[in-house]
Order: C-alpha cells, then sequence, then structure tokens
C-alpha cells in the first residue's frame, strides 16, 4: 500500500477528491454545452455566505453551504425564466450578492479564522469524518441520478423543443442540473476552495473536447481527467506540501496545455 | 352529424408585450391532409406552429387535437425546424443524437440500433449514423431531422421551413419525402412555407396569415389574387395564373 493511504485524511481527502470528480467531471460537460461554465464560479463563490454563517454561529458548514447552494441555484433559475435577465446576467447577481454576504458575515468574527481560509482556498486536512459520510451519501445519490438521467439531461441541452415533444417536461430537467451544480461544487470546496472548484467543472470537459468524436467519449474523457486531475493534484500536494486547490487546478491547467499540444501536433 | 376535426384551433391569439403577433385566428386541419401555411416575415406562423406543439400558451383561445390539449398528445407529434440550431462545438454523431428520441420515446434498448438504421435510410441517408452532426451538409441534416421527427410512429408531422438552405434539387426530393410519408402512413403535416408554388404542388390546403388569418381553405380557391396582394403588398396574378397550372398537375398526382 502507498504510504499515503496510511493516513486516514489523506484516505478522506482521496474518497470526497474522487467522488467530487466523478460528479464535476460528468456535470462540467451539461454545463459547457449549455455555455454555461459561469454557474460553477457563480454558486462556489456565493456558497461563501453559507460558510460565514455556519462558521458564525458554530454549525457545521458544509451542509449550511448547500442549503445555501441549492436555494440560489433555483433563485438563478427563477430569474432567468421569470425576467428578462441573460443567465450571465443573473449568475453574476448572485455571485455578488452571496459573496458580499459572506464578506459581510465574516465581518462579525474576531480574530484569524484558519477554517474559512482552508474554505477559499482548499485544503487537503479539511475534510473530516462527518464531512466524508454527508459528501459520500449526496455525491452517491447525486450521481447514480445524473447519470440514470443523462439522456435526457443531453437531449434537454441540445434540443429543447424536441426534447419536450418527446415528453420531457425540459425545464425540470435544468433546473436538476442547476441543483447538482451547486451540490457538487459546495462538496468539493474543502478540498479545492471556493476560489478555484469552478475549474474543476470546466477543464475536464475541455481536455475530453479535445480528443473526443462523439458525445460518449466526450462524457468518459471528461469523467477520466477529472479523476487524474485530482488523484495527481492531491499527491502532487501531499509529497511537496503545497495547498491542495492550487496544486489540483494547476495540474489540470497543465494536463489542458499537453493534451492541447498534443493535439496540435498530431494534426 | 358533424364531425369533430383532428385539429382546431379556435380563436387563437398570442400577445407579446402590447403586439399581436397572432390575432384571432380560427381554423380546422382534417386528419391525413397536408396544411401549407404561408406569410410574410413576421406574419406569425412559427409562433402558430409552437401554439400546435403545446410549446406556446395563447393568450387567449384554444387548440384542440384529437379532443385534445396540445401538451397532451404532443409525443404524437414530429418536428422538424427551419434549421436545427446546435453547437458545432459538440461532439455528436448522428447516432447518438437519435438515440436520444428512442430512449425518451421508450424504444427498447435492443431495437433502437435496428429502429435508427431503418429511418435513416427511409430518408435517404443510411449512411450518416457514425458522422458528427456538424460533418453533415444542410441537406443531410433536415433528413436526419424528418427520421428523427419520424423515429417512432407520429400521427403529425409540423415543418418550419424544412427546405432553407438546401439546393433545389434537395428542396425537390424532400418535398417528395414529405408527401410520400403523407400518403404512405396517413401522417397530418403542417407545413411552413415562404414559396407559392411549394403550396401548389403540395399541399392539400393551405392557411395565409400576417398576424390574422387572411384565407384558409383549398390553395386554389382560397390564395385568390387579392389575398396575395394583401398579404404580400403587391399583385401576384401572373405568377398565380402559372401556380394554377402546377395545381392541377399536382391534384391529379394525388388522385393517381
Amino acid at each position: 500500500m502507498l504510504e499515503i493511504l496510511q493516513y486516514p485524511f489523506m484516505q478522506r481527502a482521496l474518497l470526497a477528491g474522487i467522488l467530487s470528480a466523478l460528479l464535476l467531471g460528468v456535470l462540467g460537460v451539461f454545463v459547457v454545452s449549455r455555455k454555461m461554465s459561469f454557474i460553477g464560479d457563480g454558486l462556489a463563490h456565493a456558497s461563501l455566505a453559507g460558510v460565514a454563517l455556519a462558521l458564525l454561529v458554530g454549525w457545521a458548514p458544509v451542509p449550511v453551504a448547500m442549503v445555501l447552494s441549492v436555494i440560489l441555484a433555483i433563485l438563478i433559475y427563477v430569474m432567468e425564466k421569470k425576467t428578462l435577465l441573460s443567465s450571465d446576467m443573473a449568475i453574476g447577481i448572485v455571485f455578488t450578492s452571496g459573496m458580499a454576504l459572506g464578506v459581510l458575515l465574516m465581518h462579525f468574527q474576531t480574530g484569524f479564522q484558519p477554517e474559512l481560509i482552508s474554505f477559499l482556498f482548499g485544503n487537503i486536512l479539511g475534510v473530516s469524518s462527518a464531512d466524508l459520510l454527508l459528501i459520500g451519501t449526496v455525491g452517491t445519490a447525486l450521481l447514480i441520478a445524473v447519470l440514470f438521467l443523462s439522456k435526457r439531461l443531453t437531449f434537454v441541452t441540445l434540443d429543447p423543443e424536441g426534447a419536450w415533444l418527446a415528453g420531457i417536461h425540459p425545464d425540470r430537467y435544468i433546473l436538476m442540473l442547476y441543483i447538482c451544480v451547486a451540490l457538487a461544487i459546495v462538496m468539493s470546496i474543502q478540498l479545492i476552495g471556493i476560489i478555484l472548484v469552478s475549474a474543476l467543472l470546466i477543464i475536464p470537459s475541455a481536455i475530453s473536447r479535445l480528443f473526443s468524436t462523439s458525445f460518449f467519449q466526450f462524457q468518459m474523457y471528461a469523467i477520466v481527467s477529472a479523476v487524474t486531475i485530482v488523484i495527481a493534484g492531491l499527491l502532487l500536494s501531499f509529497y511537496l506540501d503545497l495547498p491542495s486547490g492550487a496544486t489540483i487546478i494547476l495540474t489540470g491547467a497543465m494536463l489542458f496545455f499537453l493534451s492541447g499540444a498534443l493535439r496540435i501536433v498530431s494534426k | 352529424m358533424a364531425t369533430t376535426p383532428f385539429i382546431r384551433v379556435k380563436d387563437v391569439t398570442k400577445i407579446y408585450g402590447d403586439t399581436a403577433v397572432v390575432d384571432s385566428v380560427s381554423f380546422d386541419i382534417e386528419k391525413g391532409s397536408i396544411l401549407a401555411i404561408i406569410g410574410p416575415n413576421g406574419a406569425g406562423k412559427s409562433t402558430m406552429l409552437k401554439i400546435i406543439m403545446g410549446l406556446l400558451d395563447p393568450t387567449s383561445g384554444d387548440v384542440s387535437i384529437d379532443g385534445k390539449r396540445p401538451r397532451d398528445v404532443r409525443t404524437r407529434m414530429g418536428y422538424v425546424p427551419q434549421r436545427f440550431q446546435f453547437d458545432e462545438w459538440l461532439p455528436m454523431t448522428v447516432h447518438e443524437f437519435l438515440e436520444l428520441s428512442a430512449h425518451v420515446s421508450g424504444v427498447h434498448d435492443s431495437e433502437e440500433d435496428q429502429l435508427i438504421r431503418e429511418r435513416l435510410a427511409d430518408v435517404g441517408v443510411p449512411d450518416v449514423g457514425g458522422k458528427m452532426l456538424s460533418q453533415l451538409s444542410g441537406g443531410q441534416l433536415q433528413r436526419v431531422m424528418i427520421a428523427r421527427a419520424l423515429l417512432t410512429q407520429k400521427d403529425i408531422l409540423l415543418l418550419d421551413e424544412p427546405v432553407a438552405g438546401i439546393d433545389v434539387e434537395g428542396q425537390r426530393a424532400m418535398y417528395e419525402l414529405i408527401t410520400d410519408i403523407n400518403r404512405e402512413q396517413g401522417t397530418t403535416c403542417i407545413l411552413i412555407s415562404h414559396e407559392l408554388d411549394v403550396v401548389f404542388r403540395y399541399a392539400t390546403n393551405v392557411l395565409c396569415l400576417n398576424k390574422k388569418m387572411l384565407c384558409h381553405g383549398l390553395p386554389k380557391e382560397a390564395m385568390t389574387d387579392d389575398v396575395l396582394a394583401e398579404m404580400y403588398g403587391h399583385h401576384t396574378a401572373h405568377y398565380h395564373h402559372e401556380l394554377e397550372h402546377d395545381c392541377d398537375i399536382a391534384q391529379k398526382r394525388k388522385n393517381t
């Protein structure tokens, strides 16, 4: 067994990281296909309000951030549907409002807040056993739901009118997609951090697109890329004693640029 | 005893803001007919089609299909858009695209491949299944859209300018395909077109729309010079005369 796996914190980090990567990898394909990569950033940053509120009143940050992110995801959806606002405008309003509320709540906390810094930038030690249980339960349920409904989500993403005539209510699936993204993002903020987590929604899909010639390949390569990025990033973070979030994302960015170069050379 | 028409559009109005894009339109469509909807740009043709599909609710009035609300029978309809808007960035094969419809329509996994192959062959593009959507020509894509619309048994086929961007020969082949489907499967077709000759050649009925309904009936009888002049703002008498000749030919072909 690798030395690294003997550490309980690393076991928890890897399990949480792999589950987050599986989810963000598969959800990222739908998010980039709908051209709304910004939603990951928006929901992650807005979740700061939930984390700050939980820390202020002494609750567990992840469940509070999950509940708040789901509410904000529904708010984005309603703003898109019921007003004349475009998707990026709705996300931008929620992004900045949530972040501002988080900063305001942080103002009422005295002294240095290491836990808050961990949530902002990611921390390999951040995943507790209770967190892992929550992430494992919610993540597994989400993953099963998303994989089970994958074709329907693809249909409403590609062709909402066709999906409607096939008997689907596209709006319901789009709302479900937003909620899944919100939960998956919050699941990942302890390891990767609020600031950087959305990259794990986008980079795996970007790498995958370079090589895929079908939607199935697009999904599979994105999942494999996401898991590879998280495992490699966590290992590097451990051995080089670097912040986990930044190391994971830079590993992903490096893999993307290498893939791009390989694609250009092989053409 | 009078029978209820297959599709009944009754006093339908659709208002956006303070503008009526469809204004008090009423007409019936018989089962197995081909209705052509014509009118200038912005006449409300596509809006009318989306109301029939149940995608849009009318501001007032109602539509019934076989006595039911459109949204309740929408799985009995196939739709071919003017130009399928998809992101060329997306890697998706034709087979995968058709598989989505088959899956949602409840086709068993073991039958999907065979069904998709058959439909692609039916519309004259048997070899495109493995190609990406972005690799298809305009005509091939429209044929794939018809294959998708008719993947499972449909009673109604809605076509929104289905030949836009296709060469003349491709257009003719496409309309022949639509009339074949109508004749062989009894599919009721509702077709938006800008071309009057298409109406005379292929449609059994016509609806002239310019927000309000200007005419409805047999093309030869309904599309008078006055109606066309009112709809398009200029006289089309000479053209009309030539088209009547086409209409006679089309009628003879339908009768045989």
